[in-house]
């Protein structure tokens, strides 16, 4: 769908392409200097100038914490490093306790500027780094950050001539204002939680460039005011960071397909921001959804030059920068208790995944990202959910293959006594506020969900959290809907706190774990609990966001654990999900993981530290339960007229 | 007021009296007799929340009946014939009982298996529904939390069968295939098949199997929903720690919510040292295996004691306690089967009895539980607490109702807050009762909430707490201020119906149950303060420009009425801030006082707020006259 889009703008693509060649030093033609790859980058979507920072990277370990005053940080020599690449997680493949309770690392990038040009702005961008980072370019410390799986960036500042070292102490031990924070078994300080604590460089890092003028945030919002059949509203909203030292009139236009849009010229101060914004209509959209996803390609350029002043005058506007993404147009709303898509009831059916894989953690690169995402469609998914924001190159897969993302957070089973806390509070802003920021121009992110499996009934520090979130996001993006995930339990009380979402998410794990007071333990429960939350909340789309069984191992159906018991748990449920038509979506487990030491899953004869209620194996296989879910899934009017009403 | 206290004070303690403080068994109470009828005890149910049942026979007409009690609200409910209609004699009476309230029975009745339920809330049982035709003996019934019920008995005469049967809703459903291993043999005798349902509407089947030499095996086999399994798993061992093992019997399963654990207890002989010798063991439930036997007494080998009759009650993963006989020493073996403490831990009876029989053990998923037995005519239980410690002994049958009969039944149950009941009979052959004893556990402290410590203005605040979670009964809190009782309620939230004086007031609340068993909470403040404060100036003279006046706040305690005795000092929520404005445009703020220059002489209105902790304000408006500055002032 996406080359549809293409074969729609060759013009703009043309020029966008000898754009992109004037700016690749010669250098970096063929093999690229340092690693620094302007070619080659990892996603599509984001600002011209973008260098990805491959190659070879160095890395020590630093346990017992003394790499601060070994000065690890202004190290020329190469000993006590070792040569990796990043994506990175330094404990892949270590299972211990250790490792789960992280460690501190350092990695270190040698290079040279692709350009020496003083007028240029340089900028790292870090896509996933966990949890605790500090920065240092050439000895000198110019940046810290706190938080995962969300991209952050740094001006470089103290650049010089010849080889620039950038180096990164990253410590991935979770504390108490962390998300998720850091759990342990009170009995022995055993770690505890939920998926792997994985620590490194989970993603690549960019190198920008930006010529006095940084789009430092862009927001391409199609709406469809007036219903799916009418014309589309795309707003824009480009942030405007003016890097130069003098004030620069900035003209930006933008392109959505092939039509385009004035955004103003904007006067900008010296080290100051601005907005252009403006609005467009789209006649006829070509509407995406899942089985037909239709993008559109946008283009946004920022012309800028002097504003002068006083005598001097103003100087003739030049290109400073570029911008690049894909658009869908489709409409997301919340209609007597139903999630309907573009007009039409969704009755999804997804997979809950992990960034995880057996051999690189969670430092995937796209190919494991392709196969994952391939995996969910064979399986007939249309829908992704995990606890954390994906990675933006699993969002444009997504939006190339009509695959909906369900957006969260990781504020994942947090005590009622972190939960107040004023430090880790902030955390969950900055990255409700970071996700939105991020990802929002990606049609495939159908909700944006706070947290997941907090205390079914929600205690007064819960229902501000709730308050709190949901109001952020809206004000952040009122075109979609907001959501949170409860453990869902046959004594669930109806409780006013979920009145703040749109969507509300119940995992859903009856005949597997016994749940508190055994309140799930029989899966003949499931379909009076379903109806009994369909009652207590009519007007929120509800979704089953989690469901499964381990399965490890060949053996009768009447063991759990065994490949034949996970099949017919499977089949069980989806045989009542599927008498549940107001159900907008039903998720799935699609892969193993690895979780906390000790983990059982509910799984008499578990594998230790891997969560197996997937249907797919660690090392690729399906399970007989694929197939099972494959058949169910495939057979289900997930969107569009047939869909269950 | 005053006096309202002290008529509340002395009702206080005149509950004080009659409510001692108790955390221990609660003797026997009669269920029903004294009465020559009563023929034998049948068994006691208890759900996770509570809900507690017990049946037992009674002859009428001089017919062998079943009837069941049912408690409602921690109180022991009138008798109820389950057979009604039935005019042969009824025999082996058993109940269950699963969360909310449903409650089934099961017996025999002219060699058929008949059942009766009792939905949660319904106004009577159902009439006796027949399950079985039989001819049929020893049935063993459970009833998952859900309310999921199996049913194992056997059936015929000579070469028996095993079979069972699963509830849902009020209809039961006999499985076609029977349970042994081999149907050509006897299977099910001794004291019949036993059989446990797990929270996931599964159940695990136990019972003796006769094989093809003659041996007594102990076989267990799975019951799902629709099917048995097709795994029959042996309990039973070849040999034991070197011993060669022989007939098993006895056995005794218990399961988890979740069906993959549990535990079969099992009474096997072995040889040991030419003689042969039983043994209790436990085997864990894993999946569809069984662990390695682990001893469930600490016998010998070599010794002259065996073991026997082993009792076991699971109510959780790695939670469960059990117990056996030993003879001929007359013992009571226990075992704690838990995350700290995982084994035998050897004989809990005195060692005076000569006549020990019966244990029965109760578990809570808490943790807790109890073993009870008979001994010499009295029934004896001791209580595993929450510490690991095992209680001392204390009788549990009332001296006055006679004898405990030990050939006559004895059964325990815990609910999921290890409220523990003991049936059984007492009394001699004309005077039986079906009796109860109980560990009624006290309610949890309750301790209010530190924000209830925040000065208040209001003289009848409101107060609120916590529930204290009671499964029996209904919780009173006695709510307790200045050491005077004032009110004693089921609800948690009480809005004073008098006016508090200012001052600050302790207060805690004690939680009382249907047994009158206390458990004081810790002592909160009630800081009450209605008294505004006041503001003044403080500066004397004349007041010229250049110089600076000073207006002084003060949070005092109410002053006593002309002729009144001087009360004892009292503390103030004490001052939060005062603020002004200063009548030359200039405003100003601080916490207990106010310091201001005017520049220029003339006159000034100013206007002070001063507000205390408890949010009470007051407002001081006053005319300022300052005067010219003096010369050379500056």
């Amino acid at each position: 769908m996406f080359q549809r889009g293409l074969r729609s703008l060759p013009l703009v693509a043309v020029a966008l392409a000898l754009s992109l060649a004037l700016l690749v030093p010669a250098s970096a033609v063929g093999q690229p200097r340092d690693g620094l790859d302007p070619n080659n980058l990892v996603i599509h979507d984001g600002p011209g100038g973008r260098y990805l920072m491959g190659g070879e990277w160095l890395f020590r370990r630093d346990t017992p914490d003394e790499g601060e005053i070994g000065r690890f940080f202004n190290q020329r020599g190469r000993g006590g490093w070792s040569s990796i690449t990043i994506p990175n997680a330094w404990n892949a493949q270590d299972e211990s306790a250790d490792s789960m309770n992280g460690d501190i690392v350092w990695y270190r990038k040698d290079f040279r500027l692709p350009s020496a040009s003083s007028a240029l702005t340089w900028i790292v961008r870090f896509q996933n780094v966990r949890y605790h980072t500090r920065v240092w370019l050439n000895g000198r410390e110019i940046g810290r950050h706190t938080g995962a799986y969300l991209p952050w960036e740094l001006k470089l500042t103290g650049l010089q001539k010849g080889v620039n070292r950038l180096v990164l102490r990253v410590d991935n031990r979770r504390f108490d204002d962390d998300l998720p924070p850091a759990q342990f078994d009170d009995a022995d300080l055993t770690p505890g939680g939920g998926w792997w604590n994985y620590g490194g460089m989970l993603g690549e890092a960019y190198l920008r460039k930006v010529t006095k003028i940084d789009m430092e945030e862009v927001e391409v919002r199609p709406t469809l005011p007036n219903g799916p059949a009418a014309s589309a509203q795309v707003d824009w909203r480009i942030k405007l960071r003016n890097y130069s030292g003098r004030p620069q009139r900035v003209r930006v236009m933008g392109a959505y397909g092939t039509q385009k849009v004035n955004l103003g010229t904007q006067r900008v101060a010296a080290g100051g921001t601005t907005e252009a914004r403006g609005r467009m209509t789209i006649r006829k959209p070509r509407l995406w959804s899942p089985p037909d996803p239709q993008l559109y390609d946008v283009t946004i350029t920022a012309d800028a030059g002097d504003a002068g002043g006083g005598s001097k005058k103003a100087a003739p506007l030049k290109r400073v920068g570029d911008y690049v993404l894909r658009s869908g147009i489709r409409s997301l709303q919340v209609v007597n208790g139903r999630l309907l898509l573009n007009g039409e009831p969704m009755n999804a059916r997804g997979v809950f995944i992990h960034e995880d894989d057996f051999v690189k953690g969670s430092a995937l690169g796209n190919a494991e990202r392709e196969k994952m995402i391939n995996e969910a469609r064979d399986l007939g998914a249309t829908l992704l959910r995990t606890h954390y924001p994906m990675h933006p190159e699993m969002h444009e897969l997504a939006d190339r293959l009509g695959v909906l993302i369900w957006s969260e957070i990781p504020v994942f089973q947090v005590p009622d006594r972190l939960l107040k806390s004023s430090a880790l509070r902030a955390v969950a802003r900055d990255m409700l506020r970071t996700n939105v920021l991020t990802n929002q121009n990606h049609p495939s992110v159908v909700t944006w969900s706070v947290s997941n499996e907090l205390r079914p009934e929600p205690s007064s520090t819960e229902r501000s959290y709730y308050k709190e979130a949901s109001t952020l996001l809206r004000s952040l993006d009122p075109t979609r809907p907001i959501s949170t995930v409860i453990a869902g339990y046959l004594d669930h009380t109806q409780q006013a706190a979920y009145d703040y979402f749109d969507m509300l998410g119940f995992n859903s794990y009856f005949g597997w774990y016994p749940g508190r007071q055994a309140s799930i333990a029989d899966r003949d429960n499931l379909s009076p609990f379903l109806d009994k939350m369909r009652a207590f909340y009519p007007k929120q789309a509800i979704m089953v966001t989690e469901h499964g069984a381990e399965a490890n191992r060949e053996g009768p159906a009447e063991e759990r654990g065994t490949y034949a018991f996970q099949s017919d748990f499977y089949n069980f449920h989806e045989s009542v999900y599927a008498t549940k038509p107001w159900l907008s979506g039903v998720i799935g487990t699609l892969r193993s993981f690895r979780v906390r030491p000790g983990w059982e899953g509910g799984n008499p004869k578990p594998s230790s530290n891997w969560h197996e209620k997937g249907v797919i194996d660690f090392f690729d296989n399906k399970k007989p339960a694929f197939d099972v879910l494959q058949s169910w899934f495939r057979n289900t009017v997930q969107y569009g007229p047939g869909t269950p009403r | 007021m005053i006096a309202r206290l002290a008529a509340l004070a002395a009702s206080a303690l005149a509950l004080g009296a009659a409510a001692p403080a108790q955390a221990a068994f609660f003797p026997s109470e009669t269920i029903d007799g004294p009465s020559a009828d009563i023929v034998r005890f049948g068994d006691i149910d208890t759900a996770q929340d509570g809900g507690s049942a017990l049946t037992y026979l009674k002859r009428d007409g001089g017919i062998a009946h079943v009837w069941a009690s049912r408690m409602t609200n921690g109180a022991w409910g009138p008798p109820e014939q389950l057979d009604v209609g039935q005019a042969a004699e009824s025999s082996d009476p058993h109940i269950s009982v699963s969360d909310g309230g449903r409650v089934v029975a099961a017996w025999i009745n002219d060699g058929r298996v008949y059942s009766s339920v009792r939905e949660a809330g319904a106004p009577g049982w159902t009439g006796p529904m027949q399950v079985h035709a039989g001819p049929a003996q020893h049935i063993s019934l459970s009833m998952s939390v859900h309310g999921v019920g199996y049913l194992a008995f056997s059936v015929g005469a000579g070469s028996r069968d095993v079979r069972a049967a699963r509830l849902a809703g009020t209809t039961w459903t006999n499985f076609d295939q029977v349970l042994d291993v081999d149907p050509a043999r006897d299977a099910g005798g001794g004291r019949g098949p036993r059989i446990a349902a797990a929270a996931d509407g599964t159940a695990l089947a136990v019972w003796e199997e006769v094989d093809a030499g003659g041996r007594r095996r102990v076989q267990t086999r799975r019951v799902l929903r629709d099917r048995l399994s097709q795994f029959p798993v042996e309990a039973s061992v070849p040999d034991l720690e070197g011993h060669a093992g022989g007939d098993a019997r006895n056995p005794e399963v218990g399961m988890d919510w979740d069906s993959s654990f549990g535990w079969v207890a099992v009474e096997q002989d072995f040889q040991d040292g030419g003689i042969t010798r039983s043994r209790v063991f436990g085997r864990h439930v894993v999946g569809l295996s069984l662990e390695p036997p682990l001893l469930l007494e600490q016998l010998t080998w070599g010794g002259a004691e065996s073991a026997s009759d082993p009792d076991i009650d699971v109510s959780g993963r790695l939670r469960a306690l059990a117990a056996s006989q030993t003879s001929p020493g007359a013992g009571v073996q226990a075992a704690v089967l838990q995350v700290t403490v995982f084994g035998a831990i050897g004989r809990i009876d005195g060692p005076a009895g000569a006549s020990d029989s019966d244990p029965t053990v109760a578990h809570s998923s808490n943790g807790e539980g109890a073993f009870a037995w008979h001994e010499d005519g009295q029934v004896f239980g001791r209580y595993w607490n929450r510490d690991d410690v095992l209680e001392p002994q204390t009788a549990l049958a009332t001296e006055s109702f006679g004898p405990g009969q030990p050939a006559l039944g004895i059964d325990s149950s815990a609910d999921r807050l290890a409220d523990v009941a003991i049936g059984f009979v007492q009394g001699g052959p004309a005077e039986r009762r079906i009796v109860a004893a109980h560990w009624d556990r006290p309610l949890r402290a309750i301790t209010p909430s530190s924000a209830t410590q925040a000065w208040q203005s209001n003289k009848r605040p409101r107060l609120t707490w916590g529930d204290a979670t009671e499964a029996w009964g209904q919780a009173q809190y006695r709510v307790e201020i200045d050491g005077v009782a004032v009110a004693t309620q089921p609800s948690t939230v009480l809005n004073l119906p008098f006016d508090l004086a200012d001052g600050s007031h302790p207060w805690r609340i004690v939680t009382v149950d249907r047994r009158g068993q206390e458990t004081p909470g810790l002592d909160r403040r009630l800081n009450i303060d209605t008294t505004k404060p006041v503001a003044q100036v403080s500066t004397l003279g004349t007041l010229r420009a250049g110089q600076s006046i000073r207006f002084v706040a003060r949070d005092d305690p109410p002053v006593p009425a002309p002729g009144a005795p001087t009360p004892p000092a009292i503390r103030t929520s004490g001052l939060a801030r005062v603020s002004g404005s200063f009548g030359d445009n200039t405003r100003g703020s601080g916490t207990s006082e106010l310091r201001h220059v005017y520049r220029k002489k003339g006159s000034y209105r100013v206007r002070l707020v001063v507000v205390d902790r408890a949010g009470n304000q007051a407002t001081l408006k006053l005319l300022v006259k300052v005067a010219a500055a003096k010369k050379g002032a500056r």
